[in-house]
């Protein structure tokens, strides 16, 4: 027997999620209004509060950012970089080293936008260096991407949720139906394995985004396809793999997205269950029963969950459950032909019959009900 | 300054008329004047308190109406035992309202809007919301200053729970409240210890909703009683005082008293 309960982690990791990025946006804004404050009132607490913020920021990691990558803030209060001042700088940076890291604002991946530290930058392109050391400030745009990659590499997350909280992503950004996007990508998929590149794209995984991005201009895709593949790989998951195994589990049937849900059903044997529809099975045998089908389901599920099959075993037992039911339901010809005999004699209107008919019929079937007396006891 | 108290769930039967006029009558009892809101169509508020039922015009309907003037339609409840609560009831003619407000170009903020314009006296005001997560949870998502969350332990309740939270942080952004509005926590309700499936629900809530650093309450026991009171327009503490079910909201009421506390300051 197995003990009563669900999983209550899994029914709460999306408002886990939502309070993650609600809290980092949060402090975001409050970070930015902070230095927005300071850049009007007086310049040396300013200069106290960037430090602290530098401080605060390189807990999150010192990045070495290309220089090509970093564009100047047009908001900049200090417009005047006179030539000496960046002489200057360059000189200090050519004899000891970058002293403290640049702050960045980043707005798309790979795009940044100098927050503090446009003359370093000016006097590090001077000298032809090709990164500077920074801290970043995320935007609100990308804190949901971020935490959103934290958790889809996180155990704790199925793979409904996963599908659920991708097509969501996906949505957001390229703004498309949710509905729409696995057939979109189902499409892309296939055209990509047509031309042969779903080894390309599995290399691409963890490739650089720059790199991903290059490549994937060289697919034969339309540009929302383009974006769909960018942002799957962007989080690190393959395009194919996702349309493949994740996107599948979005067209469950309800009893089994919630047993995924409650009782932590695995997704391969989710998807393994989902054959034994009753639309799934209905061209092979048309008087199927809905509820029939359902039960049985329900009864395999259990099964699964209590004795935790493995996947090729549910495939097996489904395979199994499937024959049963084509099988026994399937008229054999035999059976058809009893079925039509049973109709026709059924059909005949006794009234209309002359004597004689009647009487041919009568010794006929008297015949027959005798044969199958000794027939019926021969079975017993 | 005034506490406004919404009480919200996502799924239905958790328990939100029950907690909302026993908090209302408890708070009343402690000599803080409450105005309780019921924003529900099916107006069980005036059920669970002895009311009839309403003209439309007498309703929270007319209060979101464009022609409102201040004229705020409050019944004293429980009077033979309070003078100080009030209720402002509901009626189907909300349904309404509903679709009303989605036109509406302040619509999430109408109720807070009124509460501005015409400011009541109360010290608390509770807003006992529908159960699906619509225009009429939102208007008072905008208006409340503090959220409780009445939780059955339940497989359906708890997944309606985790997304709640959902719909909390998304519409927090959306709407820019600020301040938010503060939860208080959640409220394991109908607690039936018997059951072994309210037992794993249980021991598995407090844990995940101090990862989320949510006050997870002591539940409110399962009893019948709760019904029989109900169909009396009674809380359990008039109907049956000395019932042990009765010190359940104790924690409740104290943390709510605590939050009253703070805002005087």
């Amino acid at each position: 027997m197995t003990r009563v309960g669900i999983d209550l982690s899994n029914l709460f990791s999306g408002a886990e999620y939502s309070q993650e990025v609600h809290e980092l946006e949060a402090q975001v804004l409050e970070l930015q209004s902070e230095i927005q404050q300071l850049r009007t009132s007086g310049s040396q607490e300013l200069e106290a509060k960037i430090q602290e913020l530098r401080e605060q920021l390189a807990e999150g990691g010192v990045l070495e950012v290309s220089l090509a990558l970093v564009s100047p803030n047009p908001d900049q209060p200090r417009q005047t970089f006179t030539e000496e001042s960046i002489q200057a700088i360059a000189q200090s940076l050519h004899s000891d080293g970058q002293q403290e890291p640049i702050i960045l604002m980043e707005q798309e991946p790979n795009q940044y936008l100098l927050f503090d530290g446009e003359r370093r930058w000016r006097g590090a392109r001077r000298l032809g260096w090709q990164t500077l050391k920074a801290v970043v400030i995320p935007e609100p745009e990308l804190l949901h991407r971020r935490v959103l990659l934290a958790n889809l590499h996180r155990e704790n997350l199925n793979a409904l949720d996963t599908a659920e909280a991708l097509v969501r992503e996906i949505s957001h950004q390229v703004s498309l139906n949710e509905a729409e996007i696995p057939r979109l990508l189902r499409t892309a998929v296939r055209r990509l394995e047509r031309h042969g590149h779903l080894a390309t794209l599995s290399d691409l995984v963890l490739a650089p985004l720059e790199q991903q991005r290059e490549s994937i201009d060289q697919f034969e895709l339309d540009t929302t396809e383009k974006s769909i593949v960018q942002i799957l790989l962007g989080l690190q998951l393959n395009p194919a793999s996702v349309s493949a195994n994740i996107f599948p589990m979005l067209g469950l049937l309800d009893d089994l997205k919630q047993a995924i849900r409650e009782q932590g059903l695995g997704g391969m044997h989710a998807l393994a269950l989902q054959r034994l529809s009753a639309k799934n099975l209905l061209d092979k045998n048309p008087s199927i029963q809905k509820d029939v089908i359902k039960r049985a389901r329900a009864r395999l599920l259990k099964q699964v969950i209590t004795h935790k099959l493995s996947v090729a075993q549910v495939r097996k037992l489904v395979a199994e459950e499937i024959s049963r039911h084509t099988k026994t339901s399937k008229p054999s010809p035999t059976q058809r032909q009893v079925e039509g005999l049973i109709r026709n004699v059924e059909k005949l209107e006794m009234n209309q019959l002359e004597r004689s008919h009647l009487e041919q019929l009568q010794e006929a079937l008297r015949n027959t009900l005798s044969d199958i007396e000794a027939a019926l006891e021969h079975h017993a | 300054m005034q506490l406004r108290l919404a009480l919200l769930s996502n799924a239905g039967g958790s328990g939100k008329t029950t907690l909302a006029t026993h908090l209302a009558y408890l708070l009343g009892r402690q000599g803080f004047k409450v105005a309780l809101m019921d924003l529900d169509p099916q107006g069980s508020v005036s059920l669970f308190c002895g009311l009839s039922r309403p003209r439309i015009q007498d309703t929270i309907a007319a209060v979101l109406q464009e022609s409102f003037s201040g004229d705020w339609p409050l019944v004293p409840i429980w009077q033979d035992k309070l003078d100080t609560v009030v209720a402002c009831q509901g009626e189907m003619g909300l349904v309404k309202t509903t679709s009303e407000l989605v036109l509406h170009e302040r619509g999430a903020y109408l109720l807070g809007d009124r509460l501005q314009d015409y400011p009541l006296p109360q010290d608390v005001i509770i807003f006992d919301c529908p159960a699906t997560l619509g225009p009429l949870p939102l208007i008072a998502l905008s208006a409340c200053t503090h959220l409780l969350v009445p939780m059955q332990v339940e497989p359906k309740s708890a997944d309606g729970a985790g997304k709640l939270l959902e719909w909390f942080y998304g519409n927090f952004r959306r709407l820019r409240l600020n301040p938010e509005p503060k939860l208080l926590g959640f409220i394991p309700n109908q607690y039936d210890q018997r059951l072994a499936i309210h037992r794993n629900i249980l021991g598995q809530l407090a844990p995940q909703l101090e990862k989320l650093n949510i006050r997870c309450f002591s539940p409110i026991r399962f009893s019948s009683e709760f019904k029989n009171a109900s169909a009396k327009g009674q809380p359990l503490q008039m109907y049956r005082p000395g019932h042990p079910a009765c010190a359940d909201f104790d924690p409740i009421v104290k943390q709510i008293c605590e939050e009253l506390r703070n805002t005087h300051d």
